[in-house]
C-alpha cells in the first residue's frame, strides 16, 4: 500500500466523496434528507419520552414586541431595496458592481423573514395558531415539492442559484399562505358583530 | 359541536369583541366558535363557561354526528 493509497482509506476526503455523487447531487441530497432526518429523531424521541404524558407542550415563539414589529418592517424594506439595487444597476449600466451589497441584503432577508415567522401576531390565539402550523406545514410540502422539481429538472449554474432562491422559498410561501388565511378570516368574521 | 354562545351573550349583553377581551383571544375566534367553524380546546372551552358562570355542558352541546 503506498503513502497516497493509506491516506486514501484513513483520511476522510469531503472532495473525493462529493466526486462520487456529482457535486449538485450531494448538495441537493443533503437539503433533502436533513429536515426529514431532525424531523424523525425528535418526533420518535418525543413518542418514547413521552409514552405516559398526555399534555401537549407549548411551541416557542418570539414575542410581537419588538421582534415581529422590527422584522416585519426590515423584511419589507430589504424586499423593496433589492430588486431597487438590480434596477439601479441596469441604469448604471452595470458600472457600479452591487454584488456585495446584494448579497449580504439578501442573507439578511432570510434572517429578517425567518425572525418574521417565529414572532408572533400581536394576539396570537388558538386559532391563529392552528392557521400558524397549517401554514407551515403546507410551506413544508411546497418547499419538498419544488426540491424534487429543481432536483430533476435543474443542474450546475441553474441549480446553484435556485439552491441560492431557495433560501427564502420555505419563508415566502408560509407568509403569503399565513396571512392570505388571515385575511380570509377577517372577511368571514367581518359581520357585525350580534 | 353545537353551542349557546350567541344567546348566552345576548343574556348577559355583551358583544363578540367584549367577551374575546374577556377571555383573551381575537374577536373573529368568539365569531368562528358561535358560527360552528371552530371547536375550542378545552382550556378556552372553560374560560368561556366561566365568563357566563355556567357548566360547560350548558354552552357547548355534543351533536348526533360527533
Amino acid at each position: 500500500m503506498t503513502a497516497a493509497e493509506i491516506k486514501g482509506v484513513f483520511f476522510f476526503d469531503p472532495h473525493h466523496f462529493l466526486e462520487t455523487f456529482g457535486y449538485d447531487v450531494a448538495i441537493s441530497q443533503y437539503n433533502l434528507f436533513t429536515p426529514l432526518i431532525i424531523f424523525l429523531l425528535r418526533y420518535y424521541y418525543l413518542l418514547y419520552t413521552k409514552k405516559d404524558e398526555y399534555k401537549i407542550g407549548k411551541l416557542h415563539y418570539l414575542p410581537y414586541k419588538p421582534f415581529g414589529i422590527m422584522a416585519k418592517y426590515i423584511s419589507i424594506m430589504l424586499l423593496i431595496s433589492i430588486p431597487a439595487v438590480f434596477l439601479a444597476r441596469s441604469l448604471s449600466n452595470n458600472t457600479v458592481d452591487f454584488s456585495q451589497a446584494v448579497n449580504a441584503m439578501y442573507i439578511f432577508l432570510m434572517l429578517s423573514l425567518l425572525t418574521w415567522i417565529f414572532s408572533r401576531q400581536k394576539r396570537e390565539d388558538e386559532l391563529i395558531h392552528n392557521i400558524r402550523l397549517e401554514s407551515m406545514q403546507l410551506a413544508v410540502y411546497f418547499n419538498y415539492a419544488v426540491l424534487l422539481l429543481a432536483n430533476l429538472a435543474l443542474y450546475s449554474g441553474w441549480f446553484l442559484l435556485f439552491m441560492f432562491m431557495n433560501l427564502i422559498t420555505i419563508e415566502v410561501f408560509f407568509l403569503i399562505r399565513f396571512y392570505c388565511a388571515l385575511l380570509k378570516l377577517n372577511k368571514e368574521t367581518s359581520n357585525p358583530a350580534v | 359541536m353545537k353551542n349557546t354562545l350567541r344567546i348566552e351573550r345576548a343574556i348577559k349583553n355583551i358583544t363578540q369583541g367584549e367577551l374575546a377581551e374577556l377571555i383573551g383571544v381575537s374577536r373573529q375566534t368568539i365569531n368562528t366558535i358561535e358560527s360552528n367553524r371552530y371547536v375550542p380546546s378545552t382550556v378556552l372551552a372553560l374560560k368561556i363557561a366561566r365568563v357566563f358562570g355556567k357548566p360547560v355542558e350548558e354552552i357547548f352541546i355534543l351533536e348526533e354526528e360527533d
